[in-house]
């Protein structure tokens, strides 16, 4: 019995008689020697057909219990599982389709790591597939690892990459990506009516729609003041937040501080954080959401989750996070084409679509209230977005701070070394 | 944290896990045990529930309220403790339900320790009496110590350490594959080894009895008590806490789901994989336990050894296969993801065969098969019927849980899943960090009643074929 068995394991994959003409009953008899019959009683070695049968055929044999040792053979039966089997050809048929049209679909789109919050990016790239017809697929980073993850994808896959567009949600990961050889130049029109701090001088990248690091404050636990702020943090920052400084726009803050403070200060002022009790959790919504909830007090995140807090009727306010020389840090999204793109034409129309004045106006009335970094028409922004934009003239440079966010990764790095 | 440290976190926490598993899991296999027909099924039917409801579902459910902890880590570490403990004892229950006879019979014990009295052989008891019980426990303690050992997706959520929170977030960030595979050694090292030591205990030949079950034992008024006490506790943490989150949500974010008819893409997605990786597991697991003997054993020990090793091992195993040449043309492709899926649920579809085998009276389903050989047609309805109960049904539904595992599995997808191929699970997740927000707590709802309709018609569906077949 083991070695019928075993021989019906091993004719599973053997390829069958060319063309052999058999009958219905002698063929499901035959299970053991793997027969299978095809649509017209033909059997076609080794075609998709015969395995999709084949594979019919050994599920309804096990669905119906047939072929097992402990069950007596019943002869009367045999046509039962091959008519079992036909529904699951159908249900076969059926999944092979659906593959079919995934792959295809797949195939023909414009691939676009999207690090950016899929609430907003995704409602942006759809409009674009309804105005040129172009289908996107968006992959967006994993949860815990916001926009590092994507960045060290493209790293990974620079020798065969599966990605088009890369639009990431900060700035400074997509400045390494263009020092490791990872993007493609493109100057259109979007990039050209950029002003020159948000755009690479040969056009690897482009900024737009840019976030303030702010501090959040729980109006309810403490006055939203820099003066008690700097108290708190002098005396107490138990009831303080903050996310993981290696991932996201808190590791380009950490890079801004690392450039100003220098390596020493800024792994001193970050230690002497965690050894009072400041919390360190995932992300900054995280931060958001705890202080919202009066969890904690205070705590560090960026303007977009400000205002989901702020739009729920939470007792929040802001204040511009500043750094040691009095600088805010704006945070733009960036968009680039990756070299080796085999759809460059649909890349360069949708960098020009995402860096034109319609989406940065549309990024800057969503609930994220994004900044518009180019020009564009003051009257059509929010009372929110003007006092953003005033706060975002005080920025500071991000753009040469590419060697002290490497610097901070293999710090970071190392502290949870395995 | 290091990755030493979360390693050990995590050793420490499944052997807590396991061993207080264990002590729930004796009683509530031995209350179940006594139970025969419609009353055993609905009784089992409760005590599995843990094993239907996916991680992502209790770790959206307990998210606000483990960030709420986070000046208290250690209630949140508690909390989350009770819940993976909670998941994992119906799987233990299950594998000593289907454990072989211990090698020393309670009637042997009991002269034993008779004999001990009056010999003055104490020793001797205690060496008998820990060979019977680890021969009885052992494997049930192996399985939900690996269990507990692999969990991630509670763990995330919640925001609790460990080690395999450690490697995927490290390797997400961009540690790179030969690293995390070096840091991946000590993990599956241990795991091999806890392995091998209760298969070096229950196969030693010597000792090992000739029954295929444990003794039969009656159930005390403790044990029920015990028994029903954490199915109170499942329906009430594992079930009740998540779902009202969620329902609630639903009902005020029902409106998202049409702004995301992305969503039914995504859905469609996970569907395909999992009926295809369901599907082929099935096959696979049906073939192996058809080999006997020997030759049967190890076969199937090797081929579930890889799932075995948890979904993170795998997933980065493989993922590092199809970075490089020659095989890095089948990254983009869901090759790599289905041969992954396949190979993490081998195990669970191969117990599922076992328990399905366990369970099967052959001679019963003979007699309903020679039923409806019958002329009257009444006859040949209650043969097709009985045949359905007795036979069928179980293999339906083993094959229908499988597919379902598959749809729910979060790891391998984040991990292998190629770009326009994403499940609606792990879109979800990733959406997750915005916190209990009704608008998600729609899709979610989506998301996870699509399989369970789509089971339960199925499960309709073949039933119908079955029956209709065996009555004509």
């Amino acid at each position: 019995m083991a070695a019928n068995n075993s021989r019906s394991l091993v004719a599973a994959f053997v390829p069958l008689p060319l063309r052999e003409r058999n009958s219905f009953e002698t063929l499901a008899s035959k299970q053991g020697e793997g027969a299978v019959r095809g649509g017209t009683g033909e059997l076609v070695a080794g075609s998709p057909l015969t395995l999709i049968l084949r594979f019919a055929q050994n599920l309804s044999l096990s669905l119906k219990g047939r072929g097992g040792n402990d069950a007596p053979p019943d002869h009367s039966a045999t046509r039962r599982p091959t008519a079992l089997g036909a529904v699951i050809v159908a249900i076969g048929l059926m999944v092979a389709a659906g593959w079919y049209q995934v792959s295809t679909a797949t195939r023909e789109a414009l691939v676009v790591y999207c690090a950016h919050d899929l609430l907003y990016a995704e409602e942006v790239l759809r409009e674009f597939e309804q105005q040129t017809g172009i289908s996107v697929v968006i992959v967006p980073d994993t949860e815990a690892t916001k926009s590092l993850g994507l960045v060290q994808r493209l790293i990974r896959e620079k020798d065969h990459p599966a990605c088009d567009v890369f639009w990431n949600n900060q700035l400074l990961g997509t400045v390494e990506l263009a020092e490791q050889g990872v993007l493609e130049s493109y100057e259109g029109p979007g990039w050209q009516r950029l002003p020159e701090q948000f755009r690479e001088p040969t056009g690897l990248w482009s900024g737009f729609g840019g976030r303030l690091r702010v501090w959040i404050v729980n109006t309810e636990k403490m006055p939203a003041t820099e003066e008690m702020i700097n108290e708190r943090l002098a005396n107490d920052v138990s009831r303080m937040a903050m996310a993981k400084p290696m991932f996201g726009t808190t590791l380009s803050h950490y890079s801004v501080l690392w450039d100003q403070l220098g390596a020493q200060g800024l792994q001193e002022w970050d230690r002497d954080l965690r050894d009072r009790g400041m919390s360190v959790v995932p992300g900054n919504a995280t931060v958001k959401d705890l202080v919202a909830a009066g969890v904690c007090d205070f705590g560090m995140t960026d303007t977009d989750d400000f205002f989901l807090a702020k739009d729920d009727s939470v007792p929040v306010e802001m204040l511009p996070l500043r750094t040691p020389s009095g600088q805010t840090i704006c945070i733009p999204n960036s968009v680039a084409i990756i070299r080796g793109t085999q759809k460059r034409k649909q890349a360069e129309q949708l960098v020009d679509y995402l860096l034109s004045e319609a989406v940065e106006l549309r990024l800057a009335a969503s609930k994220a209230r994004q900044i518009p970094l180019a020009p564009v028409d003051e009257f059509l922004l929010s009372e929110d977005v003007r006092q953003l934009k005033t706060w975002a003239a005080e920025s500071v440079d991000l753009t040469p701070l590419a060697s002290a966010r490497r610097e901070v990764l293999e710090w970071l790095s190392q502290e949870h070394a395995p | 944290m290091t990755f030493s440290e979360a390693c050990t976190l995590s050793v420490l926490r499944s052997l807590a896990i396991a061993l207080t598993g264990l002590c729930i899991a004796i009683p509530l296999t031995t209350s179940l045990r006594v139970h025969t027909g419609r009353q055993a099924m609905w009784r089992w039917g409760l005590a599995l529930l843990p094993v239907f409801v996916p991680g992502l579902l209790i770790g959206y459910g307990y998210r606000n309220f483990a960030l709420s902890l986070v000046h208290h880590p250690v209630w949140n570490e508690v909390l989350y403790t009770v819940l993976v403990m909670l998941q994992v004892v119906p799987v233990g229950a299950l594998v000593l339900f289907c454990s072989p006879a211990p090698p020393v019979r309670a009637a042997a014990l009991h002269v034993q320790r008779l004999v001990s009295r009056s010999n003055n052989g104490r020793g001797r008891l205690v060496g008998a009496w820990l060979r019977h019980h680890l021969f009885a426990w052992l494997p049930a303690w192996v399985v939900m110590f690996l269990l507990a050992f692999q969990e991630s997706e509670v763990a995330t959520l919640m925001q609790v350490d460990g080690w395999t929170e450690w490697l995927f977030t490290r390797y997400a960030a961009g540690l790179t594959i030969a690293t995390a595979l070096r840091v991946l050694v000590a993990p599956v090292l241990l795991q091999l080894a806890v392995l091998i030591a209760a298969l070096w205990v229950v196969t030693d030949d010597g000792a090992r009895g000739n029954a295929t079950s444990g003794p039969p034992s009656f159930p005390s008024n403790g044990h029920s008590w015990l028994a029903t006490g954490y199915v109170g506790l499942v329906l009430l943490l594992l079930v009740g806490v998540p779902g009202a989150v969620v329902l609630r949500g639903t009902w005020e974010g029902f409106s998202v789901l049409r702004a995301h008819r992305t969503l039914l893409g995504e859905v469609g997605i996970a569907l395909l994989f999992a009926v295809t990786a369901g599907g082929l597991t099935w096959i696979v697991s049906g073939q192996l336990t058809r080999i006997r003997g020997r030759p049967g054993s190890l076969l199937i020990g090797c081929s579930v050894l890889p799932g075995l090793m948890g979904a993170l091992a795998l997933g980065l195993g493989l993922a590092s296969l199809v970075q490089k040449p020659p095989l890095v043309s089948l990254r983009d492709s869901p090759l790599p993801l289905l041969i992954a899926e396949v190979c993490f649920l081998l195990p669970r579809a191969v117990l599922i065969r076992l328990l399905i085998g366990r369970w099967r009276e052959s001679s019963a389903v003979h007699t309903a098969r020679l039923l409806a050989v019958a002329e009257d047609r009444r006859r040949q309805r209650e043969s097709a019927e009985l045949l359905w109960r007795l036979d069928a049904a179980g293999r339906c539904g083993g094959l229908l849980l499988v597919c379902f595992w598959a749809y729910i599995e979060l790891t391998l997808p984040s991990l292998l899943a190629p770009p326009g191929m994403t499940p609606a699970p792990v879109v979800l997740y990733n959406l997750m960090h915005y916190g209990q927000i009704s608008g998600l707590s729609a899709m979610l709802f989506a998301s996870m009643a699509t399989p369970v309709v789509l089971v339960g018609i199925a499960w309709w569906g073949f039933r119908l074929i079955i029956r209709h077949l065996h009555s004509f």
